[in-house]
């Protein structure tokens, strides 16, 4: 079995409403997979499931091959998990926090006291090791919290949008820090707001919205899926974009933002049909450009069409 | 570096791992409580608030009560320690609310930590603060007068029922802070009960004296019947009749709250 993590069929009701809808996914060691989804896509119910919070209704889960239902103790052991939120005793300090959940992960006194000293070099909070949690910065606290769910390596982490409200600086040890764990074997499973972080760090993306899984590959690949290219106008005037949407209204994916109009396509020649539609309609442009599309443009196209599902 | 079980060198492999079982997760969650319980702030809930109380309560009944020839400390030591063990047994729902709002309660939950060790250290840290709290009463009550008349079984038997005690409260309020997820809402609900309770008792006043459509709740009050029976346990005839209406109330306290509490903790840890 070569999958850290294995969901198949994963599903979960609250109630009427239907959370987590059999989500399939599998994550290999060494691998980093980012869950995008919009807010109440389903991501930390998924999480929540995954990490033995919450009880599935449906479908199944293992972590290196251990059933959260029969064995979450196995699970837990081997799950190093980062909510959303920062999990940390505030009475005490940063160093008395690493020792603390180090010791509890099975770490001797000596062992977590040596440990904590690491990780409070490791993550740049040696000055403050000694002062209350309370009195720390978000940023900081951000920053211990990732360092406790560290504190003792285990082989699956799972990251509940780790970089929300992180300046950039930490940001980026945060992301090194993910790049430097996959590159020891541990499987990764992030969920992010940020389409950037998701394409900087993911080997694959899974795009989830109203609990169900809507693309799952590389960056690349759902960039080829949703159309191989974008193609980008810039109208002379903002007052012509919905007269421009109107025009390219049938064609799928399209997005508009200010004077600024996106339109996937298959092939560069579509860009032709494209520009006789916005002309025969008398819309001048300004500029234009036909590259890539963006993931936040993959991400927009694929959840768009369930966002007009629900306001339908 | 040395190689250490359970630590692993940056970008080494990572094993799998293995919970480390109940007495050693005990041992750390308990260590944790226990530090938490002998900060300054944690010794000012359970010795000195129960003390200065204990001062006023002197400065303010004394006197009165000796014109009606009952001896302050004899009568009032045990009032003024059901007292402290109630704010004890709020104190520790407190912290145990801390932990669920900061989040260390969910990180708790998916850590390889034993669900009843979690349990076990509460219960413990709370009835080690009982102790305590027993100790600094008991001291300061001999200084107003306070006895052991029974010798050194009863004496011990005045302790353990008081710890007892803490802890069938404690697992009362344990419940409330594990199904209130509101912190102002808890206090309330907290510090409400816990005055009627303590003056609508034998504490400060004989049952008798209490105007005659209150004398039944007074006498029937589980506050009464364990000040009855911390009293029978020091300075008053220790007999069953006087004894047994507290112990049953603390026997069957705990049995129904260690249930309510378990229920709570497991709707809060498996939804």
């Amino acid at each position: 079995m070569t999958e850290a993590i294995l969901l198949s069929d994963l599903t979960k009701r609250f109630g009427e409403q239907t959370a987590l809808d059999r989500v399939s996914l599998g994550i290999p060691a060494g691998t980093v997979v980012g869950l995008l989804g919009p807010n109440g896509a389903g991501k930390t119910t998924l999480i929540n499931c995954l990490t033995t919070l919450l009880q599935p209704d449906g479908g199944t889960i293992r972590v290196l091959g251990h059933d959260p239902a029969t064995d979450p103790s196995l699970v837990r052991a081997n799950i190093a998990v980062t909510g959303q939120f920062a999990a940390l005793d505030e009475q005490i300090s940063p160093r008395e926090n690493l020792v603390f959940f180090g010791r509890l992960l099975g770490l001797g006194r000596g062992e977590a006291q040596q440990r904590a000293g690491e990780m409070l070099e490791r993550f740049e909070l040696a000055e403050a090791a000694y002062t209350p949690v309370g009195y720390l910065s978000g940023g900081m606290r951000r920053r211990l919290d990732l360092a406790v769910s560290l504190v003792v390596p285990r082989p699956v982490l799972v990251l509940d949008e780790p970089t929300t409200g992180l300046d950039p600086r930490s940001r980026k040890l945060l992301w090194d820090m993910v790049r430097a764990e996959a590159a020891r074997g541990v499987a990764v499973l992030l969920t992010t707001q940020y389409l950037e972080e998701a394409d900087q760090l993911a080997d694959r993306i899974v795009v989830i919205d109203k609990g169900r899984v809507l693309a799952d590959g590389s960056s690349d690949e759902l960039k080829l899926d949703v159309g191989g290219l974008m193609c980008r106008l810039t109208l002379t005037s903002a007052a012509d974009t919905a007269a421009a949407r109107q025009a390219l209204g049938d064609l799928p994916g399209v997005t508009a933002e200010g004077d600024k109009v996106a339109v996937p396509m298959a092939r560069a020649e579509d860009v032709g049909a494209v520009l006789g539609r916005l002309a025969g309609q008398g819309l001048p442009i300004a500029d234009i450009e036909v590259t890539k599309p963006t993931l936040d443009e993959v991400f927009f196209t694929l959840t768009e069409p369930m966002a007009k599902e629900t306001t339908r | 570096m040395s190689a250490m079980p359970g630590v692993v060198a940056p970008g080494a492999p990572v094993s799998p791992g293995r919970p480390a079982g109940r007495r050693h997760d005990f041992q750390v969650l308990f260590d944790r409580l226990r530090s938490r319980s002998f900060s300054r702030g944690g010794l000012v809930a359970t010795v000195v608030q129960p003390l200065v109380f204990f001062a006023i309560f002197y400065c303010t009944f004394a006197g009165m009560l000796d014109e009606r020839g009952i001896e302050f400390g004899r009568f009032v030591t045990p009032t003024v320690l059901v007292q402290a063990l109630m704010f004890v047994a709020i104190a520790g729902a407190t912290d145990l609310a801390a932990d669920r709002s900061s989040g260390v309660f969910s990180r708790l939950l998916t850590s390889p930590v034993d669900m009843g060790a979690m349990g076990l250290a509460h219960l413990a840290v709370v009835a080690l603060q009982g102790l305590l709290s027993s100790v600094a009463v008991v001291l300061a009550g001999l200084l107003a007068g306070f006895r052991f008349d029974h010798g050194v079984l009863a004496a011990l038997g005045f302790v353990l029922f008081a710890v007892a005690f803490t802890v069938a409260l404690s697992l009362a309020t344990a419940t409330i802070a594990l199904r209130l997820r509101n912190l102002e809402a808890l206090s309330a609900v907290l510090h409400l009960p816990y005055l009627p309770l303590l003056v609508l008792s034998t504490g400060f006043v004989e049952a008798d004296l209490f105007p005659g459509w209150l004398q039944p709740v007074v006498r029937v009050s589980p506050v009464s019947g364990v000040i009855d029976t911390l009293r029978a346990l020091s300075t008053t005839e220790l007999t069953w009749s006087a004894a047994l209406p507290g112990l049953a109330w603390v026997a069957g306290l705990l049995a129904l709250f260690a249930w309510t509490t378990t229920v709570a903790f497991r709707k809060v840890a498996i939804r």
